[in-house]
């Protein structure tokens, strides 16, 4: 399918992006998981064919692309505030690429009916594209790319614009669609709940460069450096020090398993650490957040305040003392800088 | 047409019509007559630096006259709905189309001893030809901003008023800098036709007062020195070159790419002291475009003093000394050369515009400065140009009829660019991208997006070549054929003979030019709406 090698796009002197591999196998989705300004849109224009790239080259079943114009490509890509014609009604939109594909107009009806209802737009169709919400408008966008029966599927930031309820549930459409269609899809965002939740794959970039790929669960264990830890929304690190029985922290002596001795920093996980009355860490609780089902406490055991996730109805009050046990998988040791 | 080779046909076929039809009869009349000792006498003579100075000082009062009176009307046409909002926008382009000797005459007559202004005592002089010339140019300022304006998303201004922008700092700091480029493309035009004005000068002004133009005209038709003509052609043109490059260049840096709204979402009916404004500013508009062309109506229904169609009458026989053929066949002719010019203007300007539009640079700055260059070229020298230029091989046109629409067309070509290459700029690259992902080759790209997004862009362009072709006098008058002659060269025919009948009857074509603009300039804003009530 999709495969991207050693991609190198450059703005004066300045790379966006900047040896960047890629594949996206049948069926598969791929979540680009970055920053705003780490090259992703960049990424997707140059798989698109509307970005050329400077080295590198991107094929299709093993065949270059690189002569392939963008309109020649079959790629769908669905713009960041979606790019919708004017100029057109809903169905004008929706039908676009079934004109330019020179699809007649009985079975153009037929499609544009189809793949409205599909993303439930439906008795829209003679709406202008100025009227609708920006939920409609997503939708629109989505059906104006998927009405040409792509054979790649790309999506840059679907969700960004839209409000916490549009997002959840367009996020449930996503998956299913993309499990109904089986299409091979990129999903590009910032968001890396958007990610986890949507993607078999996820590529983490960082200036240009992929800095970690893999499977969601993967990634969210292991991110590679504490960078990714921090963008993932993990606490800052923290320097430690290697002993015999584990890291040596601001918060005592956490028991992991390290070879080596020596400066190292280390990045807690959200999960690493849990109320436990026989665990070895004291610690006296400084905030208290209701966050639904969750509290999110902030707890002070003596270095840098701990965040850690409880079910509500354990929560403790602020100010109580509370025992805390480590999971050793859950502490990330990375070098020190 | 895509890639390399298609951007330089169509950067070619402009370029070669302006070179046939403008570079070559200019170049022809400048280096058959300009002398070193002719561009050293108009440098030294004190008189001529005078017209120069003059020149200058007068365009830049005249353009900021027309700002200020076209702005508020662009302002209340782009941004309010009320009844008759088109008819109003129409009618403010009459004016502009009328040839200048008509408003001359117009204005004399408003002026006069025992005319409607006589009390202002501004008989002939600076002031009476300003107010002529912004009478002429606030079309301008109200199509270009207004058209442009009522595309801009109003909502930008909320958030300003949001963040605590009064009403005028709003203005001030958000709407004018995204009007910038309109206002800027307006101002450029209105201040080259003031620049090269020559009919209000040379019949509203004292005769101590003269622009470069008239200077040429005097010189080279009057006076008969043709190298002192041929060296103050040449210095008008480096005025104005030099200022369109300057215009250029700002205009590029300041495009912005904005979000375009419908024009029928962001005008509103006024509310409250609104209303107060809007009927204030129509009012004074209105009156102020409107007087003159009363009294011009008004003359054409009095012969000698009294009330009579005489002249419509004069005009309907089939015999007139005066124009050799019908009066109707001059109706006929202007319209026939309107609309040619306007194909052909609306072909080359169109094309240049996307060149110019694709591609930001030196090369495409230096284009754009040329097609504007026709505005601030002497049409005498243009008219006269073309006897000297193409009357031989390989092109000898002299005797055809054709000139009249290619001459016509060249003076509106720079209409065309200045209203579409602002709205093919503000088109978001994003909808380009999105029609090749689905399959649109480059030029139907080009077809299904740039074209229909710009077309509003390209009827008000249109709509200013008819305009323009309709009123054009100076050219038309040296390539016209004595047999087929256009309403206003018949005018000025009618102008230059005595009695009171043939002042009559100028006055009488006069009006039915006027109607027929109106009603042209109508007729492309219903197909404007029509076909582009979507955007």
């Amino acid at each position: 399918m999709l495969a991207v090698e050693r991609a190198l796009v450059r703005f004066g002197t300045a790379s966006a992006v900047d040896g960047v591999d890629l594949e996206v196998g049948a069926g598969e989705t791929v979540a680009v998981l970055g920053p705003s300004g780490c090259g992703k849109t960049t990424l997707l224009r140059a798989i698109a064919g509307l970005q050329p790239l400077d080295a590198g080259q991107v094929t299709w079943n093993g065949d270059d692309l690189a002569g392939v114009p963008a309109h020649r490509r079959r790629f769908g890509l669905m713009f960041q505030e979606y790019a919708l014609f004017p100029h057109r009604d809903v169905g004008g939109n929706v039908a676009f690429g079934l004109r330019m594909a020179g699809v007649n107009r009985t079975e153009r009806d037929r499609r544009v009916g189809e793949v409205l209802d599909l993303v439930g737009l439906g008795a829209l169709r003679d709406r202008r594209v100025a009227q609708l919400s920006g939920g409609e408008q997503q939708r629109v966008a989505l059906a104006r790319t998927l009405a040409v029966e792509p054979r790649l599927l790309m999506l840059d930031e679907p969700l960004g614009a839209l409000d916490r309820p549009w997002r959840e549930r367009l996020l449930g459409e996503f998956r299913e669609l993309l499990d109904r269609t089986g299409l091979p899809a990129i999903y590009v965002t910032h968001d890396h709940d958007e990610a986890f939740a949507l993607a078999d794959r996820v590529v983490v970039m960082r200036a240009g460069r992929v800095v970690q790929a893999g499977p969601p669960a993967d990634v969210w264990s292991r991110p590679a450096d504490p960078w990714t830890a921090a963008f993932l929304g993990f606490a800052p690190p923290v320097p430690a020090r290697c002993t015999a029985g584990g890291v040596e922290t601001p918060w005592g002596v956490l028991p992991v398993g390290v070879s080596g001795d020596g400066r190292v920093q280390v990045v807690l996980r959200p999960d690493a650490l849990r109320l436990d009355p026989s665990g070895p860490i004291a610690a006296k609780v400084s905030r208290c957040s209701f966050a639904g089902e969750h509290a999110d406490l902030e707890v002070d055991a003596g270095g840098p305040a701990i965040r850690l996730r409880v079910p509500y109805r354990d929560a403790p009050d602020v100010g109580d003392i509370v025992a805390l046990a480590v999971e050793p998988d859950g502490v990330l040791v990375y070098p020190a800088d | 047409m895509s890639g390399r080779a298609g951007r330089v046909l169509r950067a070619a076929i402009p370029l070669g019509f302006l070179g046939v039809f403008f570079v070559w009869p200019v170049a022809a009349i400048i280096g058959r007559s300009l002398t070193a000792g002719a561009l050293h006498d108009v440098f030294v003579d004190r008189g001529l630096r005078h017209v120069a100075w003059f020149t200058l000082w007068q365009a830049v009062a005249a353009t900021g006259l027309t700002l200020a009176v076209g702005l508020p009307a662009a302002y209340v046409v782009a941004r309010y709905e009320f009844p008759g909002r088109r008819l109003f926008r129409a009618f403010v382009t009459v004016p502009f189309v009328l040839p200048t000797v008509v408003v001359a005459t117009a204005f004399l007559v408003l002026f006069r001893p025992g005319g409607a202004l006589s009390f202002l005592g501004w008989q002939r002089g600076v002031a009476p030809m300003m107010v002529a010339e912004v009478f002429f140019n606030v079309a301008v300022v109200v199509r270009m901003v207004g058209g442009f304006w009522s595309n801009l998303d109003p909502h930008r201004t909320d958030a300003a008023r949001v963040l605590g922008a009064s009403r005028g700092r709003a203005f001030r700091e958000v709407t004018l800098p995204l009007l910038g480029p309109a206002i800027m493309a307006a101002a450029s035009i209105v201040f080259l036709f003031t620049f090269t004005a020559f009919g209000v000068v040379l019949l509203l002004a004292d005769p101590a007062h003269a622009t470069l133009e008239v200077e040429i005209y005097r010189q080279g038709v009057q006076l008969f020195d043709l190298p002192v003509a041929a060296a103050l052609a040449l210095v008008q043109m480096v005025g104005v070159v030099a200022l369109l490059a300057t215009m250029a260049r700002m205009q590029e840096r300041r495009a912005v790419t904005q979000r375009l709204v419908a024009a029928r979402d962001a005008a509103r009916r006024p509310r409250g002291g609104e209303r107060w404004v809007v009927a204030g500013v129509l009012g004074a508009t209105t009156l102020f475009l409107g007087g003159p062309l009363v009294v011009l109506a008004g003359e054409s229904v009095r012969v000698g003093g009294s009330w009579s169609l005489a002249a419509y009458r004069a005009l309907g026989s089939a015999s007139t000394d005066t124009l050799f053929v019908p009066a109707s066949d001059a109706l006929v002719n202007s319209l026939g050369f309107a609309a040619l010019a306007a194909c052909i203007a609306v072909v080359v300007g169109g094309l240049a515009s996307v060149v110019i539009a694709s591609r930001p640079g030196r090369a495409t700055r230096a284009m754009d400065t040329l097609l504007m260059l026709p505005l601030g070229t002497s049409a005498v020298t243009v008219g006269f140009g073309f006897l000297v230029a193409l009357d031989r091989w390989p092109l000898d046109l002299r005797a055809k009829t054709i000139l009249v629409p290619i001459a016509q067309s060249v003076v509106a070509i720079p209409f065309v660019v200045r209203a579409v290459v602002p709205a093919i700029r503000s088109i978001d690259p994003r909808l380009r991208d999105a029609a090749a992902l689905l399959g649109a080759p480059p030029r139907r790209v080009w077809r299904e997006v740039d074209l229909p997004i710009a077309l509003r862009a390209f009827t008000v362009g249109f709509g200013f070549a008819i305009a323009v072709s309709l009123g054009e006098f100076g050219a038309t008058l040296f390539v016209a054929r004595p047999d087929s002659p256009t309403i206003p060269i018949a005018i000025s025919r009618f102008l230059a003979r005595p009695g009171a009948l043939n002042v009559g009857q100028a006055m009488a074509m006069s009006t039915i030019l006027m109607v027929v603009t109106g009603a042209v300039v109508l007729a492309i804003e219903q197909v404007r709406v029509r076909q582009l009530g979507e955007l």
